[in-house]
C-alpha cells in the first residue's frame, strides 16, 4: 500500500555548472587561472632558488612525497615483471659475453691494483696535491627514484633524497654502472636530477686512449639514448670500445675525474671539420633507472 | 556540502591521476610513446562538468605535476587549464550527447598538448626535438589515450555521479 502522506518538497533539479553561469564568468574564470599560470612561469624563472614560488613548491614535494614513494612502490613489482620477461630473450646471450668480459676485467683490475700502488707512492715521494677524488672524498646518498623521465621534453628524473640530506645543487649523480648526471634542484626531501640524455647536460670528459683526448660529452640525438663526445681534435686517435670517463676538475668540471661515462660506438671525420664527431654508448641504462648514489663532498657541512 | 564533497571527490580524482601519472604511467613507454592518464581524466572531467570546472580542475593538475617533479612552476598549470576549458566547452557545445565525444576529446587534446608543450618549451629556451614530439612519439601516445579513454571516462562517471540527480522515486515512500 502506497501512502504518500504529507507533502513533500521536490527537490530543485540541480543544474549544471557552466550552464548557471554566464559567458562572462566563465571567460573570468579561465581568464584568472591563465593569467595566474603565466604569472608564476615569469616569477618562477626569474626569482632565486629560495625564493617564494620556489619555496612553496618545495613545501608542495614534501607534502606529496609519500604519494609518490607509495605509487612508485605499488607500481614496482609489477614493472620488475615486465622487465624480467622482457630482458629473458637476451639473457642467454649476454651471459656468455659477460663471461668473456669477466675474465679480461680480472686480467685488467690486477694490472692497475699494480698502478693505482705505484702512482700513490709516486705522489707520496712528490708531495702531489690531488682535486677530490672519486670516490674516496666522497659521501654516498642511496636515493630512490619515484619520478621516471617522461622522454620527450627533457631528460630528468625526481629522486628521493633532498636538501635534509646535505644535497646541493650540480652535485654529481651515479649508479655502480656509471655517470647519471647532476642535482638540477632540491627541495627537503626530494631532488630534480638532469640525466646525462638531456639536451641541456655537457660533462668535460677524457678518452682512456694512450693519448687521453679530451673534449666534451652531450646528449645525441633526441630519443635515440646515445650520447655524443665533441671537440676531439682529429690528429688524437680513438678506438671503438675506448672507455670514456669524465676529465674532472682539473678540466673546469663539476664532476670528479674517473667516473664512466660510456664507451665508443663510431667515430668519424670530415675534411671540413677540425674535430672528430665520436658517439658513445652510456654506461648507464637511463630506461631502468630504479635507484642512484648522489655524491656529496665530504668536506659539506 | 553536496558542492564540497563533489569539489573533494574531483580533488581526489585529479590528485591520483597526477601521482600515477608522474610515478607510473609516464614510464609506460610504448613504440617511443607512453600514455597521459592525467590528460584523459581532466577532459572526462571536463566533459562532464563543464568548462569552469574543467579549467579549475586542469590548473590544480598542472600545479600538482609541475610540484611533484620539480618543474617550471605554472607552465603543466597553464596548458592543462587551457585542455580542460576546451574540453569542457567541446562538451557543452558540439560535443554535447554525441556518443563518440569522449574520444574526439581526448584524441584532438593529445594533439593540442604536445604541439603546446613543444610552442611553450621553445619561447622558454628549453632544447627539445619536434620531431620526436610531433613524429616519434605523438602517434603511440594518442593511441594509448584513446585505449586509455573508454575506462578512465567510465570510473568517472561511476565516481561523479550526482547523489542529487537520483531519480524522484524518493520522494514517495512505499510503507508497508
Amino acid at each position: 500500500m502506497a501512502v504518500t502522506g504529507s507533502s513533500v518538497q521536490r527537490a530543485a533539479a540541480p543544474k549544471y555548472p557552466s550552464r548557471s553561469r554566464t559567458v562572462l564568468q566563465r571567460r573570468l574564470v579561465v581568464g584568472f587561472l591563465v593569467l595566474l599560470s603565466l604569472l608564476m612561469i615569469t616569477i618562477y624563472g626569474r626569482e632565486a632558488q629560495n625564493g617564494g614560488l620556489h619555496s612553496f613548491q618545495a613545501a608542495g614535494a614534501t607534502v606529496l612525497m609519500p604519494f609518490q614513494v607509495a605509487a612508485e612502490r605499488v607500481a614496482r613489482p609489477f614493472r620488475d615483471a615486465y622487465g624480467y620477461v622482457t630482458d629473458l630473450t637476451d639473457a642467454k646471450s649476454e651471459n656468455e659475453q659477460l663471461r668473456a668480459q669477466i675474465v679480461r676485467l680480472r686480467q685488467q683490475a690486477i694490472m692497475n691494483q699494480g698502478a693505482a700502488e705505484e702512482l700513490r707512492t709516486l705522489e707520496r715521494q712528490l708531495d702531489y696535491r690531488n682535486a677530490p677524488r672519486y670516490p674516496a672524498d666522497y659521501r654516498d646518498i642511496h636515493a630512490e627514484v619515484i619520478a621516471p623521465a617522461s622522454g620527450q621534453f627533457g631528460q630528468q628524473v625526481v629522486v628521493h633524497a633532498g636538501a635534509n640530506d646535505g644535497i646541493r645543487r650540480n652535485d654529481p649523480v651515479v649508479t655502480a654502472d656509471g655517470l647519471v648526471g647532476k642535482v638540477a634542484k632540491t627541495a627537503p626531501y626530494t631532488s630534480l636530477v638532469t640525466l646525462m640524455t638531456d639536451g641541456s647536460s655537457a660533462v668535460a670528459a677524457i678518452v682512456l686512449a694512450p693519448q687521453q683526448p679530451s673534449g666534451l660529452v652531450r646528449a645525441g640525438r633526441a630519443g635515440s639514448g646515445a650520447l655524443q663526445l665533441t671537440g676531439v681534435k682529429k690528429r688524437f686517435e680513438v678506438q671503438r670500445g675506448d672507455v670514456v670517463t669524465t676529465a674532472g676538475p682539473d678540466e673546469g668540471s663539476l664532476y670528479p675525474r674517473g667516473i664512466h661515462i660510456g664507451a665508443v660506438t663510431l667515430f668519424s671525420q670530415s675534411d671540413t671539420d677540425i674535430h672528430k664527431v665520436v658517439q658513445l654508448k652510456p654506461a648507464v641504462d637511463f630506461d631502468s633507472l630504479h635507484s642512484v648514489v648522489v655524491l656529496v663532498p665530504r668536506g659539506r657541512s | 556540502m553536496t558542492q564540497a564533497f563533489d569539489a573533494a571527490k574531483l580533488g581526489l580524482i585529479v590528485l591520483t591521476a597526477a601521482i600515477l601519472q608522474v610515478t607510473v604511467v609516464s614510464s609506460l613507454e610504448l613504440a617511443g610513446g607512453a600514455p597521459d592518464l592525467l590528460l584523459v581524466t581532466l577532459v572526462a572531467v571536463a566533459l562532464l562538468r563543464g568548462a569552469s570546472v574543467g579549467a579549475g580542475a586542469g590548473f590544480f593538475a598542472g600545479l600538482l605535476v609541475d610540484t611533484a617533479l620539480l618543474g617550471t612552476l605554472g607552465l603543466s598549470s597553464f596548458l592543462l587549464t587551457l585542455v580542460g576549458y576546451w574540453a569542457g566547452r567541446y562538451g557543452e557545445t558540439s560535443g554535447r550527447g554525441r556518443p563518440h565525444a569522449g574520444l574526439v576529446a581526448v584524441g584532438a587534446m593529445t594533439i593540442l598538448l604536445a604541439a603546446g608543450e613543444l610552442v611553450l618549451h621553445f619561447v622558454l629556451g628549453v632544447e627539445v626535438s619536434p620531431g620526436l614530439v610531433l613524429f616519434d612519439a605523438l602517434l603511440p601516445s594518442l593511441l594509448l589515450n584513446l585505449a586509455l579513454a573508454a575506462p578512465v571516462a567510465a570510473l568517472c562517471v561511476r565516481l561523479l555521479r550526482r547523489t542529487g540527480r537520483e531519480p524522484a522515486v524518493r520522494e514517495v515512500r512505499l510503507l508497508g
